[in-house]
């Protein structure tokens, strides 16, 4: 069947009905049509019969039912988190084919791929590492709910450059452990392993979501240096160089693929301004001597993007966002000026750099299913730099307690002085402001 | 100098388009020359949206006429935003041995059309003729057929109106299976257009288990399959042809897996002057 026309009115398994209104946009997977969903607008996704046929071809464990049922069960299922735009009806089959209904992307969400291409910029480092959180959240909610997404690729995200907020889509080959539906991914995002022929799983997609950061964060490609450029990317070569022997461009001991200044300029560039904690990650995920089940976790990574947010200052000279190492001598990445921290707020897992421009964010008070939340922020005094303050951005009213033991409330755009020994509870949890 | 300041364009590797266009005096009745003008013409918008939005390649069209002689339209090839299309005109007799023989000298990276830094995919050729040749083109086929580029392109072949050139096209692309016969002139200009689109894309789609190990055959193969029914689709009308409907695993031959320890590497390497 060619496209659908306009009022077409279909069925869907939850005694629904779907109206065609318009074609949004078509792959190769099927088409994506806005509809109005039992009177509300969402998204239609419709497969092409050709696709679902040539699963019933396939010679792998899956076909086209099972791939319906998988459907079926997802949407019963529910969403793992907020961020994928995830199944919530299926139609029933018609003319050798159906489709599923989704909420429709709003408009201020942008394709990753247009952030890889320098067609839209994110406003900020902060909301560069929140766009990096909430995608790393997304897979740690999934993967703990049993599933796998198979495809990882630059294609499933949507971000808002404003405030970091993901969406995640194509979300029809997320199964449960185990279960692929023929699925290998898209060249240059598939682990090494699945190169090579295995089925992708949720270390292929821990593999894959490495890719995806690394390249939100340093625009180029993890594995794509001189070695891995021959003439021609020629399937023997994808094999080689993705599959069975590829080399990350910043591996510390295999220095045959390095990145190179004239080559790698973005990557060469940013990779030293970013702390040693995160470079690790990348490093241990893309090394060849990691096995697939050895990959950091996501709640590794997410641990690492959240001190990241948390240790992200603004220079007291220029007021450029700079990526400090609490403890170290840091020099602006813009102007050269040393950005040194003297003193931490410290909670039980994480420290806020009382430096001008750190945000304290929920979660490192503690507050760990508020991921977004922003309770407070460091500020430096106009006249004197030297003098810092943490203002109360919350709703909360904070308790403190100074370190001649007075106790004082602290009520929304209030500030506390940064004094060494201060305590201040939020929320049940309790930071000490320490000299470092 | 912050963060993401300064940030560059990451490089992309190229994939360069080649079209091949017969453009011999036949290709003058029911206006098919005309037909082949309006489809690059009209196709050059998409396929700058395409390249605009894919971040895996950036393409390049370059474009071979042949009838008496063979001549570049394009003497280097060109980003398809900033290529203007000049009406081909038909007339002559059909060179294909001259077409193989100038597509043969360009097919490298030294003097070449392919010489890029930040590599390449294989090339995409698509091949339009209405009649059989009149020269000598066994040689020259051959010798391109030794061609590292040539041998790993995805190559397809439209047989306008004529059915005699047939067997000639199919030792061109290396498979009757990746043959578009078209008829009905109203079709080719659709053809061409969903050709020139699908095989653009064709890189940064994402790649299914079944995909793994197929020759360069099969994939031409695959995507004319796929051409014909979005054409199909697109139109709702007839298959054009019975191939559609064939079995193209028959006589498939299957790529060959590279020892990783072997100096079979560097052959394969030297394949891509």
């Amino acid at each position: 069947m060619a496209e659908l026309p306009k009022g077409l009115t279909l069925n869907t398994i939850s005694c629904g009905t779907v109206k065609i209104i318009e074609l949004l946009g078509s792959g190769g997977q099927g088409a994506v049509y806005r509809v109005n969903y039992n009177g509300q607008e969402k998204a239609l996704k419709w497969y092409h019969a050709s696709y679902l046929k040539s699963m019933d071809k396939s010679e792998k464990q899956t076909n086209r039912k099972k791939f319906y049922e998988n459907l079926k069960h997802n949407i019963q299922k529910g969403a793992p988190d907020k961020a994928f735009l995830w199944p919530q009806d299926l139609t029933e089959e018609s003319n050798g084919s159906f489709g599923y209904i989704m909420d429709l992307r709003p408009g201020e969400y942008k394709e990753l791929t247009d952030f890889l291409m320098l067609k839209v910029r994110f406003t900020s480092n902060i909301t560069m590492i929140n766009a990096a959180i909430n995608i790393i959240q997304g897979f740690y909610m999934l993967h703990n709910d049993g599933y796998s997404y198979q495809d990882l690729n630059n294609g499933g995200f949507f971000i808002n450059p404003k405030t970091g907020s993901v969406l995640i889509c194509d979300n029809d080959n997320v199964a449960g452990q185990g279960i692929n539906f023929g699925i290998s991914g898209k060249q240059r995002y598939m682990a090494p392993e699945v190169v090579l022929g295995g089925t992708p799983d949720k270390y292929s997609d821990r593999f894959s979501l490495a890719v995806i950061l690394f390249r939100m964060l340093f625009m180029e490609h993890p594995l794509e240096g001189k070695y891995s450029t021959p003439p021609c990317m020629i399937p023997e070569f994808e094999r080689r160089f993705y599959g069975s022997d590829p080399v990350f461009i910043f591996d510390p001991k295999d220095k045959r693929n390095e990145a190179s200044p004239n080559m790698q300029r973005n990557a060469y560039r940013l990779w030293p301004m970013f702390p040693e904690y995160i470079r690790e990650l990348f490093t241990i995920t893309f090394s060849k001597d990691t096995p697939p089940e050895k990959r950091p976790i996501e709640k590794k990574w997410l641990d690492a993007f959240i001190r990241l947010r948390g240790e992200t200052v603004l220079c007291g000279k220029c007021h450029e966002e700079n990526f400090i190492d609490i403890g170290k001598t840091n020099k602006c990445c813009s102007c050269g000026n040393v950005i040194e921290c003297s003193s931490i707020l410290k909670f039980k897992k994480y420290s806020v750099p009382i430096y001008s421009g750190a945000i304290l964010s929920a979660v490192q008070t503690g507050d760990t299913q508020n991921l977004m939340g922003i309770y407070g922020c460091v500020i430096s005094n106009p006249k004197n730099a030297k003098m810092t303050a943490i203002k109360n951005t919350s709703e909360f009213v904070w308790n403190v307690l100074t370190p001649s033991g007075k106790a004082v409330q602290v009520k929304q755009n209030e500030l506390v002085p940064a004094i060494n020994g201060l305590k201040i509870t939020i929320g049940g949890n309790e930071g000490i402001i320490e000299n470092i | 100098m912050a963060l993401h300041d300064d940030l560059v364009k990451q490089k992309r590797k190229k994939m360069t388009l080649f079209y091949v266009v017969d453009t011999s005096g036949s290709m003058m009745i029911d206006s098919r020359i005309g037909k082949v003008n309006s489809a690059i013409e009209n196709v050059m918008n998409k396929l700058s949206e395409i390249s605009d939005n894919n971040e895996d390649a950036e393409i390049n069209i370059a474009i071979l006429e042949f009838s008496t002689g063979a001549r570049w339209v394009t003497p280097t090839p060109v980003s398809p935003s900033e290529y203007t299309h000049t009406e081909l005109k038909a007339g002559g007799v059909t060179d294909l041995g001259a077409a193989c023989k100038a597509l043969e000298e360009k097919l490298h990276r030294d003097n070449g059309f392919l010489d890029t830094s930040s590599g390449a995919y294989p090339p995409v050729i698509l091949l339009m003729s209405d009649g059989e040749p009149n020269d000598n083109w066994e040689k020259p086929l051959s010798h391109l057929k030794h061609n590292g580029w040539f041998e790993r392109a995805i190559k397809i072949a439209f047989a306008i109106a004529d059915e005699s050139s047939y067997d000639v096209l199919a030792e061109f692309v290396g498979t009757k299976e990746a043959i578009i016969q078209v008829d009905d002139m109203q079709m080719l200009e659709k053809f061409i257009e969903r050709a020139s689109e699908i095989t653009s894309e064709f890189q940064s789609r994402s790649k299914s288990s079944e995909d793994a190990d197929k020759s360069t055959e099969d994939t031409s193969a695959e995507l004319v399959k796929k051409i014909k029914k979005e054409v199909r689709d697109e139109t709702n009308a007839p298959t054009p042809d019975g191939i559609i409907d064939s079995h193209p695993e028959q006589g498939m031959k299957e790529a060959s897996p590279v020892d990783d320890n072997s100096s079979a590497w560097d052959d394969l390497l030297n394949k891509f002057s």
